[in-house]
């Protein structure tokens, strides 16, 4: 499975990388904003995560143009982030995030979240 | 909004008027005592009378609430919204230290006990494979705990990014209030912009465990109405 990882902070999108690797997921690209990885994303991502405070275009702008694209429809969409506001959350669920993580994190809750999104998934198919 | 400059130029040529027109009236202030209808009919003889000087007090009077007007003003801009946001910097301030304390200190003990470890196995040539296999394997989750501590470095970096438009916002209206004050003749440069530092809104979470817990909950309610 291809991930999407999109963070403007270089140090998190290695973190996120390496902890994705280190529960056996190895396939990745990144981008440094919204707008970048709109343009990276296409019917062969499967898995998305990203931050929400970037400039140019942030994870919930990004979140909305990947629900109104067809290949966006479906695809998990998880949130990593150091916003905690409830109304924040519940913004990142109307946008169309599936779930969400703050920062910082650890591996095991990572995993966790892509087990539960993509068994969801998998339930729902 | 006149400079504070040219309001107590005015104000004080008001006062000069009035300080005039009383010299004026007391010059004869004896033998005006003495009969108040002289004093009556001296008044009215100046250009003016009681009037012009009524005038005069009234205009030196405005002029003097416009000084305090402006004074006011200035209070506003540095109000208690710029004494919160000196609260608010020093919070954050105070949040990078400790994150990156928290940091150090997890990144320092990570790396000590990893050594430890790569110590054990150097010497342990009488180790079996499954204890082997057991400290690899303690020293992969040490390593990548030191990895999992570097996040510290986008966290106060968001940190230091709200600080610095919130300084900027600060020096704009510093600028503002030296510009009231200042003589005519000063020469300020370019007010400061800060539309160059991206300035997104960050709303950090204080407890991030409790902000997981908020994130659980919402999730599993809508997954629940999902699948309902």
């Amino acid at each position: 499975m291809k991930f999407l990882v999109v963070d403007d902070s270089i140090t998190m999108r290695r973190i996120i990388i390496n902890a994705l690797q280190r529960i056996g997921y190895s396939d990745a690209i990144e981008a440094s904003d919204g707008k970048e990885a709109l343009d990276k994303f296409d019917s062969s991502i499967g898995f998305v995560i990203t931050d929400w405070n970037m400039p140019a275009m942030s994870g919930l702008e990004f979140a909305r143009a990947v629900r109104a694209t067809p290949a966006g429809q479906s695809v998990p969409i998880l949130m990593v982030t150091t916003r905690g506001a409830r109304e924040d959350i519940v913004s990142a669920v109307e946008a169309g995030v599936n779930n969400y993580i703050l920062k910082p994190f650890t591996p095991s809750v990572l995993k966790e979240k892509i087990d539960r999104l993509l068994a969801s998934i998998s339930a729902a198919a | 909004m006149r400079p504070a400059e040219e309001l107590l130029y005015d104000s004080e040529a008001s006062f000069r008027l009035v300080d005039h027109a009383i010299q004026e009236l007391s010059a004869s202030g004896a033998e005006l005592d003495r009969e108040a209808t002289g004093f009556l009919a001296h008044v009215m003889a100046q250009p003016g009378g009681f009037a012009e000087l009524s005038r005069t007090l009234l205009r030196a009077y405005a002029e003097t609430a416009g000084i305090v007007g402006r004074f006011r003003e200035t209070a506003g801009m540095l109000d208690s919204t710029g004494i919160d946001k000196l609260k608010e910097m020093h919070g954050h301030l105070r949040e990078i230290s400790s994150a990156t304390e928290v940091a150090t200190h997890g990144i320092l003990d990570g790396l000590t006990r990893a050594v430890s470890l790569v110590e054990k196995l150097d010497e342990g040539e009488t180790l079996s494979d499954a204890e082997r296999h057991k400290m690899v394997s303690s020293l992969r989750e040490e390593l990548g705990g030191v990895v999992n501590h570097l996040q510290f470095q986008d966290i106060t970096a968001q940190q230091l990014k709200h600080i610095e438009v919130q300084l900027a916002d600060m020096n704009r209206r510093i600028t503002q209030v030296v510009k009231i004050f200042a003589p005519p003749a000063v020469t300020f440069a370019k007010e400061s912009d800060s539309s160059g530092i991206p300035g997104y809104e960050i709303n950090l979470a204080p407890n991030p465990e409790a902000g997981q817990a908020v994130a659980d909950e919402i999730f599993a309610i809508k997954a629940a109405r999902k699948s309902a």
